[in-house]
This record gives structure tokens, sequence and C-alpha cells, in this order.
């Protein structure tokens, strides 16, 4: 026997390991019960913790839930961003006392028509508008009118913010049952996909996204309540739910030591609140806080705030990041209306050394310490913590993100919606593994019927891929749709034919009248070429589908593309190394072929 | 060791190859005739529209054409209004198998493009108007959006009315029409007042009207597919498989050479279009997942040609002529075997699907790749050889090999 084979051998072995391993929680997944696999803790319970935390998921399509397509009207936003832009030039006009006749936009695009009273004063006010150099131009001026026109990069910009805001706002509103996805696509759409929801659920769900906009709010905290801690006291607090505190620089310099509760379990931290209402004026808020940004499992934090909004996100007029070369850091810069800045001002002074929140759809997003009373309407948020400066940039954005998804609300509608019922979900998977148990029981009978025991190398041989394929669509967490069934049955299809090929090859050349050594060795030699093309041209087309396909599509390229990857190498490898075994280690002369 | 094909078998397929070939040609017109003149039976993925799968718990006998009936007269309701019903609202109800379910199923369509038409967004208007006077402005009503209609007032609308606008005012004015209204949601500042008008779509409007019948009614499968959506999707769907067809020509035309790539473009073509004219004449309905049978087709279908041009390649070398008609021939002859394998096996897979799988889509997937398989091997032979043959004697080298005198004269057919 050849050194060589000792190798391929071992190669093979070490990959069917490997892919056992990675598949045994997606086999686990695919025995349970419709019932166990809808509950998390019973799945958790079924695999052994040993084994990896990736497997695959059923589609929606398979297994039941909600799938929502919702659209982004930012042209909306982009509309409103230029309404607003129409005061702002009213007020610094006002300030600067040039009469302006009127402002308004004449149609849907992103254009001011802004009428002077007096022409003259046009130097004057041209000077104004330069202040929004950049983002803003003058389009055309002709006596008493200007035209003043959004940059289209600012637009895009705009339009980009708005999609990326509805997202963020979506995902703060999806309660917290099943598992849901959320993912932007296309230009501006978002989608949602949520399995295994009963059908209040459902409704809630709809019932919260749709036709909502985002409300942003800031709160001032209370830190000097003891409110906390009295309820960590009492006798039904979940162990779940702790008692911490943190301390930082209050008024007067005096170090503040603010209490707050704590838990990974959201609903048993809300259930415990609501058994012990908050004090008079006040109310509990919720921070959803992660340690980075992939971290996939959250805590929440509990924070007492001023039931009474202090300040919403109406006066808010813009948000963005800007880098502070003086400080050398990222800030926040928000801009507030007038009478925002006004309220703002009297915030910020009463208020000095205090936390507060920024809550966006009742959930608090950040609290920053007000550093002192900021008069102009123009507020920085300085974000610190021990990061690295592009997890700084990442926060930054986030943060700004939920500024203007406050500020400038896009509407959301829905564009596609499915819902699928658990019971038909259930039946197409009972009816799936069904078919495509007979489907490989026949190709069986009649592949040994014909190839006597070469037959079963073949079917070794595809056990060994799709053992592969599956341990390396669950290594990805892929979701398993029914046209990711039609890829799979084709890249199946492809691999017997390979094997097919390759016997026929064998036939022929035992005909030739070689010995089983040689016409082994010459029938996967001619083979090779025919089983290489076939797969690469469906590899090549697979990457296409993939790259150009939407939703559908995209499942079956996904399941096509790494079948066929695998294809080459198990069809090509596997069964020669069972004909080298026999021809060459145990002698045979004559094939069962 | 037992044969399918006789491994000495001289069957002279290409000397029918006129005729098959006009045979594939004509079938490809017709073919091309039957989609254009009857179109393509659209699922609600292209359509776009509402599609309800009706659970009724079968305690009560409901039958096909009461349920056809009310879902009318909800599709058509705020329609009636319209000029002479200009505008149709297409509706279709069918009866829906489910094994394991005792329950009677029916699946409802409504391929309505918008939830609102023009003249009803006329007349919301005009009766905000009435109401409002000149406090209020406009309302924005977005066709994609479906069932959500935007109300706007005029700057300080509310301290110059002197009151607040009350929700319930506006919910009554679109709930008139039929609709029924989910919520209205305050979504403006308050100098700036401004509402959202959210209807409980029409799948609720569905099963509201068939309460009559049974009130177990309920709605096992909701879908709705908004037009632009409905658009996108065939419109990426056709692309991607077109630039999935143009790499396939490209890489074969290295691999190969380039007379063998049309040849097996065209085969592709050949056995998409007429799977999909089959499907027309049988009214099978286009979804996304027939469109994941299709490409599965074509993906056996290049499989099965390539299989046939490797053999040629191998021992084509230079020849022309009826030297190279013999090549393709035996390399047809030579794969015989294993095409009879491969597309049994498949076949029998597909049978497995279609008889386990029926009234999910695996079935219509068996059935779409039962038709594949047939016309690819077909294909392999009677369009991708013919025309690699006639591309290469009319463009190719033009010295004849020595293969030729190895001819054997004689074939058996």
């Amino acid at each position: 026997m050849e050194r060589s084979w000792y190798w391929r051998f071992l190669l093979v072995l070490g990959f069917v390991g490997l892919a056992a391993y990675y598949a045994a929680p997606s086999a686990i997944y695919f025995m349970a019960t419709p019932e166990q696999r809808r509950s998390k803790s019973e799945l958790e319970a079924m695999i052994p913790s040993w084994l990896p935390k990736h497997r695959f998921n059923l589609g929606i399509d398979l297994q039941g839930g909600l799938h929502l397509v919702m659209g982004v009207d930012a042209d909306k936003a982009v509309q409103d961003r230029t309404d607003r832009m129409g005061d702002e030039i009213l007020e610094e006009a006002q300030k600067k006392d040039i009469k302006l006749k009127s402002v308004r936009r004449p149609g849907d695009a992103p254009e001011l028509e802004i009428v002077l009273e007096d022409a003259a004063q046009w130097e004057k006010l041209k000077s104004v508008l330069e202040a929004w150099k950049g983002s803003w131009a003058v389009k055309s001026h002709l006596g008493d009118t200007a035209v003043f026109s959004m940059d289209s990069a600012y637009e895009t910009k705009l339009k980009d913010d708005a999609v990326a805001q509805a997202q963020k706002t979506l995902t703060n509103r999806l309660p917290v049952v099943g598992e849901a996805e959320i993912r932007r696509r296309g230009a501006s759409s978002i989608m949602i996909q949520m399995a295994g929801l009963t059908a209040e659920q459902e409704t809630s769900v709809k019932q919260n996204i749709i036709g909502r906009t985002a409300q942003l709010e800031f709160k001032v905290v209370d830190d000097q309540s003891t409110y906390f801690n009295e309820i960590a006291d009492q006798p039904d607090r979940p162990p779940e739910v702790e008692l911490k505190s943190e301390s930082y620089q209050g008024p007067g310099d005096a170090i503040v030591t603010r209490p707050y509760l704590e838990s990974t379990d959201r609903a048993k931290l809300k259930a415990f609140l609501d058994r012990h209402p908050a004090p008079l004026g006040r109310v509990v808020g919720l921070e959803e806080f992660r340690t980075s940004k992939n971290d996939p499992k959250p805590v929440y934090r509990t924070w007492l705030l001023n039931k009474k909004a202090d300040l919403t996100g109406e006066s808010l007029t813009d948000a963005f990041v800007h880098f502070d070369t003086e400080e050398n850091a990222y800030v926040v810069i928000m801009n507030f209306d007038r009478k925002g800045a006004d309220a703002f001002h009297r915030l910020t002074k009463e208020n000095t050394k205090r936390k507060m929140a920024i809550v966006l759809d009742d959930l608090v997003d950040s609290a920053p310490i007000i550093q002192g009373p900021i008069p102009n309407g123009t507020a920085r948020i300085t974000l610190g913590g021990f990061k690295s400066q592009n997890e700084i940039l990442d926060d930054a954005n986030d943060l700004a993100i939920v500024l203007k998804a406050g500020a400038l609300p896009a509407p959301v509608f829905p564009q596609e919606e499915r819902t699928v019922g658990a019971t038909l979900g259930d039946d197409a998977v009972r009816k799936g593994k069904l078919a495509l148990l007979f489907a490989g029981l026949a190709t069986l009978v009649v592949m040994i019927a014909y190839y006597r025991w070469s037959g079963v190398v073949a079917l070794t041989a595809m056990s060994v891929n799709m053992l592969l394929l599956f341990a390396i669509l669950a290594a990805f967490d892929a979701t398993l749709t029914l046209p990711g069934i039609a890829g799979l049955t084709l890249t199946i299809g492809m691999a017997v034919d390979a094997n097919i090929i390759q016997f026929e090859r064998i036939r022929e050349e035992l005909r030739m009248g070689k010995t089983a050594r040689a016409a082994v060795d010459a029938g996967f030699g001619k083979a090779f070429s025919a089983i290489f093309d076939a797969n690469v041209t469906t590899l090549l087309a697979s990457i296409v589908l993939y790259q150009y396909g939407s939703g559908p599509i995209r499942g079956f390229a996904t399941t096509l593309g790494v079948g066929v990857l695998v294809n080459t190498f198990t069809a090509v490898i596997v069964p020669r190394l069972i004909f080298d075994y026999f021809t060459k280690a145990r002698r045979v002369q004559e094939l069962s072929i | 060791m037992f044969n399918i094909v006789r491994p000495d078998s001289k069957i002279d397929f290409l000397s029918k190859a006129r005729l098959f070939g006009g045979i594939s040609i004509g079938s490809f017109v017709i073919a091309v005739a039957i989609i254009s003149i009857f179109g393509l039976n659209l699922g609600l993925d292209f359509s776009g529209g509402h599609e309800i799968l009706l659970e009724f718990d079968g305690t009560k006998n409901v039958r096909i054409g009461q349920v056809r009936e009310r879902l009318d007269r909800v599709a058509s309701g705020d329609i009636a209004q319209e000029e002479g019903g200009k505008r149709s609202v297409e509706t279709a109800v069918q009866s829906f198998e489910v094994p394991t379910s005792t329950s009677t199923f029916f699946l409802a369509r409504i391929e309505r493009q918008q939830t609102f038409g023009d003249q009803e967004i006329q007349a919301f208007d005009a009766a905000f108007r009435a109401k409002y006077k000149e406090f209020f402005k406009r309302i924005r009503y977005n066709p994609d959006a479906g069932d959500v209609v935007e109300v706007e007032f005029v700057d300080n609308a509310t301290t110059a009315m002197g009151k607040p606008i009350d929700p319930a005012d506006l919910e009554a004015i679109v709930a008139g029409t039929q609709h029924e209204v989910r919520l209205v949601r305050d979504i403006g500042r308050p100098d700036r007042p401004r509402f959202s008008v959210v209807l409980k779509g029409i799948g609720v409007s569905v099963v509201n009207a068939m309460r009559d019948l049974d009130p177990s009614v309920r709605a096992a499968r909701v879908e709705f597919v908004g037009p632009t959506v409905g658009r996108q999707l065939r419109d990426d769907g056709l692309l991607a498989v077109l630039y999935a067809l143009m790499c396939i020509l490209v890489y074969i035309a290295l691999r190969f050479d380039v007379f063998y790539s049309p040849g097996a473009v065209i085969c592709l073509f050949h056995d998409a279009v007429v799977t999909v004219a089959l499907l027309a004449i049988v009214g099978e309905e286009f979804s996304l997942a027939t469109i994941a049978g299709l490409l599965t087709l074509v993906g056996y279908s290049i499989n099965d040609t390539i299989v046939v041009f490797d053999r040629i390649r191998e021992t084509a070398g230079k020849a022309q002529g009826a030297a190279l008609r013999e090549v393709v021939n035996r390399a047809v002859n030579e794969t015989l075997g294993r095409t009879i394998m491969t597309s049994s096996t498949t076949l029998l897979a597909c049978i497995c699907l279609m008889a386990l799988g029926r009234g999910t889509v695996l079935a219509s997937f068996g059935e779409i790749m039962f038709v594949g398989i047939i016309l690819g091997t077909y294909s392999s032979v009677y369009v991708a050889a013919p025309i690699f043959i006639y591309l290469r004697e009319r463009f190719g080298p033009k010295e004849v090999a020595r293969v030729a005198k190895t001819r054997s004269a004689q074939f058996e057919v």
C-alpha cells in the first residue's frame, strides 16, 4: 500500500470527524419534534454543551412564522429636513434683519424657494446661506427670488441614514419573543423574520411596527432616590435580578453613587418592576447594555427617570458625528431649534453634573453627564469608555442614528408580508423529510442493483458529501428554505452522477481487457475532466445567482454552491480511496461493478 | 456485470438530427408563441397582491361558491364607487388540502395592486376638507405602503381651530369605505399636526366577511407582496439567470472552445423555454419556487451537456465532416449507459418528490425536474451537439483528420 493512501485516508477521516462534530447540533435540531424546536430552553437542554453553538435554522416557509419587508419612505425624511431648513433660514434671517416674504418648498424635491421683500438684501442673505455650504447650495437667483437646494451627496446620506434609523427603531420595537432576524434588503427596505410566533404575538409585532414613528426623549436621571435599594430587599426579587451601583462626579464635585438593578432576563426584570411601582413623578427606564457590538447576550439595567420628558426629539434639528481635532476624539453634535435651545439651556443649567438619559421608544440608549449649561442650542456629547478609536466611532455613529431617528423619523410601511401558520410549516417539513428519505432510498436501490458493491461505494461517498455539506452550512448558521432544499437535491443528483460517470468509465476500461487496478486508475483519470467541468460551471452559475439574485434564489444558490464545492472533493477522493484499498491492499482482481 | 446499454452500441443518433433539429426549433417557436399568447399564471411573488389561506374547522359545510362570493364582495367593496368598475380586481379561490388536518382550507387570492384607488383618495380628500376646512393641508398616500394613509394639517392648526383634532373623527372618515381601521397614530409635532391612519389590512376584512359562514374561520397563512417588490423580484431573478448563462458561455469557451458554448447555452434556453411553456399550458402557477425548479433544471441540463461534450473533446481532434459526426455519435453512444443511469435515478427521486410532497412546493419542483430531465437529456444530443457540429463545420479548422479513415460504414439503428 502506498503511503499517500494513508495520508488521503487520514485526511478524509479528519474531515468526516470534524464535519460530524459540526453537523451534530443541526441533526439533533432536525430530529426534534416541532414543539421542541420552537422552545429555546428545551433545545438547549437537548444539545450537549460541548457541541458547537452553530447550527442551521429552518426558514419561515418550513417552520412557520412571520416574514415582513418594511419599506422606508426616505424621501419623506429628506422633505422633512428641507422643511426644517426653511424654519432655520427664517430664524437666521430674523436675527440678521433680513426681511423675507416667504420660504417654501414648492414641490417634492428637496428645494426651497426664498422670496425677499427687498431684492437689495440678496448679498446679506447670501452670506447667511453660506453657513450651510457643503450640504446646501444656491441653485439659482433672480431678483428677489432664490432657489436653495440640497446637495445630492447630502441627500443620499440623509436617505441612507433614514433607513439605518428605521432599522434601529424597528429593532427596538420588536418584542423579545422567538428569534428575530432583521436585515437591510436593497436600498430602502428592511427585512424582518420571526419564527414561531403565536397569533397574538404576531398581532402585537405588527401593531408595534406599522405606521409608527420613533419617539425620542431626553429625561434627567434621578440619582438620589433609594427606590432600587428598597425594592431589591423585597422577598419576591427573582435571583436573576441583582442590585448594583455606579459612581461618578456629581453636582459640586461630590461623588454620586447611583443604584440600579441588572438582569439578563428582561421579562423577569420587567415583571418584578411592574409589581413595585416607581415613586410619584418617576418612571423606570431600561437600558439594553452590550459589552461589545457583537455581544449576543445583553444585560438590562434600570434607570430612574423623570416621568415627563424634559425635552423631546421634535426640538432636535440635526445630529451628526464630528471629529474634534483639539480633543483628538469623536464627538456627537446635536442641534436644537430655537424653542428647544431655550428648554435645553434651562435643563442643563438646573441639572449640571447630573446624567441626562437619551430615551428612544422607551428604551434608554445612553445617559451622558451634563458638564455645564449649554446656551446656544448646540450640544456635544463626548464618548468615552475603555475603547479603541474605531469602537468609539461606531458608538458615536450609533448614537447619532438614535438621535436622528427622533429628529427626522422616516415612516416605514409594509412591502411584503407573509405569515405561515406553524401547522402548515410542520406539514411541509414532515413531507419534505419523507420525500427526501424515499428519494434517497430509491437511488440506493437502483445504484446497488446495477453497480453491486460499487453502488455501496457511491452511496458512502454521497453520505460523506451530505455530512460535509451540512457541517459547512451549520458552521455558517445558514437558514434552510424550500429553494435551499431544491439546491440540495441538485447537489445530490450531481454527486451520484459523478460516481456513475466514473463507474461507466471503469467498466469501459475493464471491457478493453485491463486489470482491475489499471481500469480503476484509467477510469478515474478519464472521468475527472467531465466531473470537474460540470462542477465548475455549476459553481460559477451559483456564485452569479447568489450575487445578483434575491431571497429564495440566494437560498438556492447557497446550498448549490457549497454543495458543488464539497462535491468536487468527495466525488473524486472518497470512491478512489475505497477502490484503491481493494485493488491495491486487498489485491482484488474482480471488481464488483 | 449487467448492462442496460450494450457496450458496443452504435446507434446513429445524428441520422435523425435534421428531423429532431426541426422538432426542437419548432417546439421552441411554439413554446415562445404559447408563452406570449397565453401568458404566465404569475403567482403572488410576481403579480403582487394578497393571498389568504382560510381555515374552517370542518364542523360546518362551507362551499367554495360561498367563499368566492364573499371574497368578491370584499375585493370590490371600495372599487364599486369607481366609474363603471373600470379597474377590475382579480380574485381567485381554490380548495387546498392539508392531509394532516381535519379542517377545510380555501386559498383566497386578491390581486389588488393598491389598497385605495385614485377616486377613493380624492373622496377622502374632499371629506377631510369638508370637515376641517382650511386647516386641512393634504393627505399622503403611497401605493406601495398599502394600508397606511397620512393626514396632514396646516401649521398650528390646533391653536387656530381652538381644539385638538380627535383621532376618532379621522377614523370615522376612512372607515366609512369598507375598510377596518386598526389604529390612528399621532405622528406630528404640536405645531404641525399629522396623523397616520393604519388599516387592518385586507386579510382581516376577508376573514371577517367569512364569519357568517362559520365563526371558526381563521387565517392559516397571509401573504402580501407589494407591487414594486413583485417587479423587483422578477427583474432580479431574470437578471441573475442571464448573468449566470453568460458566465457559462465564457467558461465553456475557455475550457472547450468557442464552437461548444453557443450549443450549450442555446440548449439551456431551449429547455427552460419549453418547460415554461408546458407550465403555461397546464396553468401551473409561476412562483419563486418555480424559479428554483427552473434553475435546477438548467443546472441538470448543463451537467448533461458537459458530459457529452467532454467525450467529444476527448476524441474530436481536428475532425470535420462525416468524421466529426461519427465522433459525436460515438460520444453519445459511449455516454449512453451513464445518461440512462443518471436520468433514471433522478427521475425516480422526482417521482418520490411528486408523490410524497403533494401540496408543498416540493411536488411542483419535482414536476418541473421530471420534465427537465427528459428535455435536458434530449437536448444534449439533439440541440447542443448539432449546433456544435454546424458551427465547427462552418467556421472551424478545415483539415480532415485521420479519424475519417477509421470510420465504420455500418450503423445499427
